[in-house]
């Protein structure tokens, strides 16, 4: 049984590389599936890149947290502080991103708090436990 | 042939009959994305409309990158020229799927359906 991992990374876009490494790694140890793996992936890279450019013009990072549940794999990635940039707009590239987000996950939920701090949460079971 | 290269992508460019071969070979998410785009403008400024762009060597593809291909699409099709995309991995088809953008791509399945295609339309 895989352990849950906290990781804190910088709002660098180079880190978002990291951050899909250790997705696979944990999904890995959780037992899912190589497809599946890649879709998980996929909705961690939308969801650092979506507070990344929330943060933007300063980017200072975001802390994931992510572990075996259920069948599955349930991952949390958070802004490490509060910043304006919550209630700006979404580009079209965050549209896209939240689709993708929404599509590829069983479980997801994304909020704001008053300081701009925004919480996305997302949950994808195996191929198998999938509805 | 030009070549440049990002950390986790390498964007090789061929002419082939006055179509842009565009071929990104990597991982496309919000670091290299910028890489990509700055050699799809680059076809675009050295006079380029039509064009191809073969995604047969990309392995990671996210909203970056599809938002990077949305702007290439309009600036194609502002200059009446033409964009077409060549993709056979069903992971990221499903990603076009999933974000209604195969119904605004024109996809196909390799290099010479895409080129014959843009052939035949000119």
């Amino acid at each position: 049984m895989a352990d849950r991992v906290t990781v804190q990374l910088p709002g660098d876009p180079e880190y978002v590389g990291l951050a899909r490494v250790i997705t696979a790694e944990v999904a890995a140890q959780a037992g899912l599936d190589h497809e599946t793996i890649d879709e998980l992936r996929i909705v961690v890279s939308e969801a650092c890149t979506y507070l990344i450019r929330r943060q933007a013009p300063e980017p200072h990072g975001y802390t994931m947290e992510l572990g075996p549940s259920g069948g599955g794999v349930v991952v949390t990635v958070e802004d490490r502080l509060a910043h304006s940039g919550a209630g700006q707009p979404l580009a079209e590239e965050e549209n896209l991103g939240l689709d993708l987000m929404r599509g590829l996950t069983d479980e997801f939920a994304i909020a704001s708090r008053k300081d701009g701090v925004t919480r996305i949460r997302f949950a994808r079971r195996a191929a198998g436990g999938r509805p | 042939m030009s070549e440049g290269t990002g950390m986790d992508l390498t964007v090789s460019r061929e002419d082939m009959d006055g179509i842009a071969v565009i071929r990104p070979q990597g991982e496309v998410d919000v670091y290299t994305a910028p890489t990509l785009k700055e050699h799809l403008l680059g076809a675009f400024d050295s006079g380029r409309t039509r064009m191809v762009i073969d995604l047969s060597g990309v392995g990671f593809l996210d909203s970056s990158g599809l938002g990077v291909l949305v702007g290439a699409l309009k600036r194609a099709n502002e200059a009446s020229g033409a964009l077409r995309i060549v993709c056979s991995s069903n992971p990221i088809l499903k990603i076009f799927r999933l974000t209604g953008l195969d119904a605004v791509f024109a996809i196909d399945p390799d290099i010479d359906a895409a080129t014959s295609a843009i052939s035949s339309d000119a």
